[in-house]
């Protein structure tokens, strides 16, 4: 439903967006993440039809963004950034007037108002001016607005930024059940977000794309993923280090905490699909040397870990 | 076309929201009267025209309709909604074709609403109202004309103050270059074909005719020029902002 | 690949913008040559009545395209730019300037126009005195000469009122100013006609 094709975007001689090329469709959830700066606004003002793009095609439900916006921006339902809203107007009336520029007119809009308040918990400050609202309901209130007419695509930038945990949580519910039936595209910092909502998540770092895969897919990336953390009590940091090392399918070993009467070691696989035995190689080593095993788990992997490595933000040294 | 009617709706709405609005309506019409019977010596001319009251049109819009149209698209520049209104379904031109009526229909009201000094010419003597009824057309036309180059400026900047103040210079040079003292002036360093050609951009001559009960096509369509230009304009400043 | 048109592109750049406005320039100059006008004066007041667009045929039958022959010379006076102008009198004067502008655009090359300020001390208004143009308030002219051939008719003021001491009545300016227009074409007859 929404067709990214080798897209771009030039200010002056900086790219910010460089040959991105992707795809959401209908029951998919697609988190964007990447550092800041990195493209993620631009991408989706392109595909939103509010900047237009320097080279490469959008194509939103078949509708060229560039040739046909009107037909295509019917499709979509946008919350930008900055979640703009009219602030001389109440919650209502910024919702009809949302709903009637969409052609929803008559009944059917007050219905449609009626649907979005309940959906974003806005009963309480329906009446009320859009100046005075916390910033929590001024984000519900874009969040209204872009769901008003139920489009099969929504495009949302940052949609819980600013919003407490409760907040969040709903916000990220809401979208996990609209997602069922639409094509959802979002743009996060963090990382726990995209685990929670997401089908499918996009790296991009210095406006091209680096990473394109699920959740799953993309922790597995980690060089955590598939080691072993084992909690251990009764021995040493280096007798630890050194028979869990001896282990053949072991490639390293790393003490993560070594405070008495707990020793907590990391030990990686020498090759992927080795990891099985392994975590039986441990436990066999354990029992022969009468250590006490508080806890074995297998990491699958962290994505601040995989984001780190994969993206050249500012902090890091080059 | 429904959706043009949206759009003004809502920004009627966001004026008369506002004291503003009524602050302005009421030193519109303070002002008018104050030029027409102590500046114009209404009383003193005894003559049932209303001439006293439209000539000083030019002038008082001069800076009244910039204060109207000023925040026409600084304000959504300013508070964001352009990125809102410009990914919604609905063209560019609706949202300018849309604003810019809903200006334009308030400023036509604060017109309207200076009929009290029709009804007391009516009452004094025995007028022409047909040269009246062309007069009130030709000042609704200098509206018009002076809010579409507002609307101009406002889409070029955040800052309504700079939109203002661009929109008072660019309309007081289309009232001087055209005004007989100013022209007086300019043909004594000019050639008076030159002179002449300028002055045809002016909005003067055209007033002058409106105030005088004559609708001409040339000068009809002058008005449509100076208000349709600008507007298609401010399509091409924005698009260009975010190029 | 296809973004928007060649043309769309180039129209919504600056130099399409100066394009447009110079094509708005042009047709404004272009239709200012089919002009239509709806004159809603009473009495029609700037649109040459059939009288006087009559008399003006037959001043052009009598010099019967004959270039060497005088014109109709009008000679109008209105000081302009002196303190003591009453405004009325200005707009009048204005008025009546656009007028004999409407003669002048109907006559062509039959009758010659001049616009003469005589402002105190001036040679323009030496001419004044001596069409005998009278001086009003101590501080203006306002009024014309009309030449033909030998004779001279003189309006020595274009005055609205009855009175000469400039006490303007409550009356409606249509019939005032008519009331010149009525004078001048009389004159001209007259001059016509000798």
């Amino acid at each position: 439903m929404i067709k990214v094709e080798n897209l771009s975007k030039a200010f002056g001689p900086k790219n910010a967006v460089n040959d991105v090329s992707f795809s959401v469709e209908r029951g998919e959830i697609l988190g964007f993440l990447g550092p800041n700066g990195a493209g993620k606004s631009t991408t989706m003002r392109m595909i939103t039809g509010y900047i237009p793009p320097t080279a490469g095609v959008v194509k939103v439900g078949g509708n060229d963004v560039t040739e046909k916006p009107i037909e295509a921006k019917r499709l979509m339902g946008y919350l930008p950034e900055s979640a703009p809203l009219y602030t001389d107007m109440t919650v209502e009336g910024f919702l009809g007037f949302c709903a009637e520029v969409r052609g929803i007119n008559g009944a059917d809009k007050a219905k449609a108002i009626d649907r979005a308040i309940d959906m974003c918990f806005l009963k309480s400050v329906r009446h009320q001016s859009v100046d005075t609202l916390s910033k929590g309901f001024r984000h519900r209130t874009g969040f209204a607005q872009a769901i008003i007419h139920d489009p099969d695509i929504l495009v949302m930038d940052e949609p819980t930024d600013g919003l407490d945990p409760n907040q969040k949580h709903e916000v990220r519910s809401l979208i996990r059940r609209m997602g069922q039936s639409k094509a959802i595209i979002f743009s996060t910092h963090i990382l726990e977000e995209v685990e929670a909502a997401c089908t499918r998540a996009i790296i991009i770092d210095q406006g091209k794309i680096v990473a394109n895969g699920t959740p799953k897919e993309l922790k597995a990336k980690s060089e955590l993923a598939n080691s072993y953390v084992v909690s251990i009590n009764g021995t040493e940091a280096s007798a630890v280090r050194d028979r869990l090392g001896s282990i053949i399918q072991s490639a390293k070993v790393t003490i993560v905490i070594d405070k008495a009467p707990t020793v907590v070691a990391r030990v990686f696989p020498k090759k992927a699909g080795a990891d099985g035995e392994l975590g039986q190689a441990i436990f066999a080593v354990a029992a022969q040397n009468n250590w006490k095993v508080n806890e074995i788990k297998k990491e699958e992997g962290r994505l601040d870990d995989v984001f780190r490595n994969i993206t050249l933000s500012d902090t890091k040294p080059q | 076309m429904k959706s043009i009617w949206t759009i003004t709706k809502r920004e009627l709405a966001g004026y008369f929201n506002s004291p503003v609005a009524y602050v302005f309506l009421v030193i519109f019409l303070l002002m008018t009267a104050a030029f027409t019977f102590l500046i114009g010596q209404f009383m003193d001319r005894n003559q049932a025209t209303l001439q006293p009251f439209f000539m000083w049109h030019p002038w008082i819009y001069l800076f009244l309709v910039p204060a109207v149209g000023m925040r026409l698209w600084s304000e959504e520049r300013r508070q964001g909604t352009m990125e809102l209104l410009l990914t919604l379904p609905i063209s560019l031109w609706h949202c300018i074709v849309g604003k810019f009526l809903a200006s334009w229909i308030f400023l036509t009201l604060a017109l309207v609403m200076t009929f009290p000094i029709w009804i007391t010419v009516n009452y004094l003597g025995d007028p022409d109202n047909s040269v009246i009824v062309a007069s009130y057309i030709g000042s609704f036309f200098l509206a018009g004309a002076y809010l579409s180059i507002t609307s101009m400026t406002s889409a070029f900047t955040r800052n309504q103050v700079i939109s203002f103040i661009l929109s008072v210079v660019i309309c007081l040079f289309l009232v001087l270059c055209g005004w007989p003292p100013v022209t007086d002036v300019v043909e004594t360093l000019a050639p008076r074909s030159v002179v002449e050609f300028v002055a045809a951009f002016s909005v003067m001559p055209g007033i002058e005719q409106f105030n005088n009960g004559q609708i001409d096509s040339r000068t009809v369509i002058y008005f449509l020029s100076v208000i349709g230009f600008p507007l298609f304009a401010t399509s091409v400043i924005i698009r260009g902002l975010r190029a | 690949m296809k973004k928007e048109s060649k043309y769309a592109v180039f129209l919504n750049s600056i130099g399409g913008a100066l394009v447009i406005l110079l094509c708005v320039i042009a047709f404004n100059i272009i239709s200012a040559q089919f002009k239509m006008k709806a004159d809603l004066t009473e009495g029609n007041l700037f649109t040459l009545s059939k009288g006087s667009k009559e008399l003006l045929d037959g001043l052009a039958k009598e010099r019967g395209g004959d270039d060497e022959s005088s014109p109709l010379e009008i000679r109008f006076y209105l000081t302009r730019g002196e303190k003591g102008v009453p405004v009325v009198v200005n707009e009048h004067g204005t008025r009546v300037a656009d007028l004999l502008d409407q003669y002048k655009a109907y006559a062509g090359g039959n009758l010659e126009l001049q616009k003469i300020n005589p402002r105190r001390d001036t040679d323009a208004e030496e001419l004044a005195v001596n069409d005998g143009i009278r001086l009003l308030n101590n501080a203006f002219y306002i009024g014309m000469a009309i030449s033909y051939l030998d004779n001279t008719e003189v309006i020595p003021v274009l005055d609205p009122s009855r009175s000469t001491n400039l006490e303007y009545d409550i009356s409606p300016l249509p019939l005032a100013a008519s009331r010149n227009t009525f004078i001048i074409i009389s004159k001209i007859r007259e001059m016509l006609a000798q």
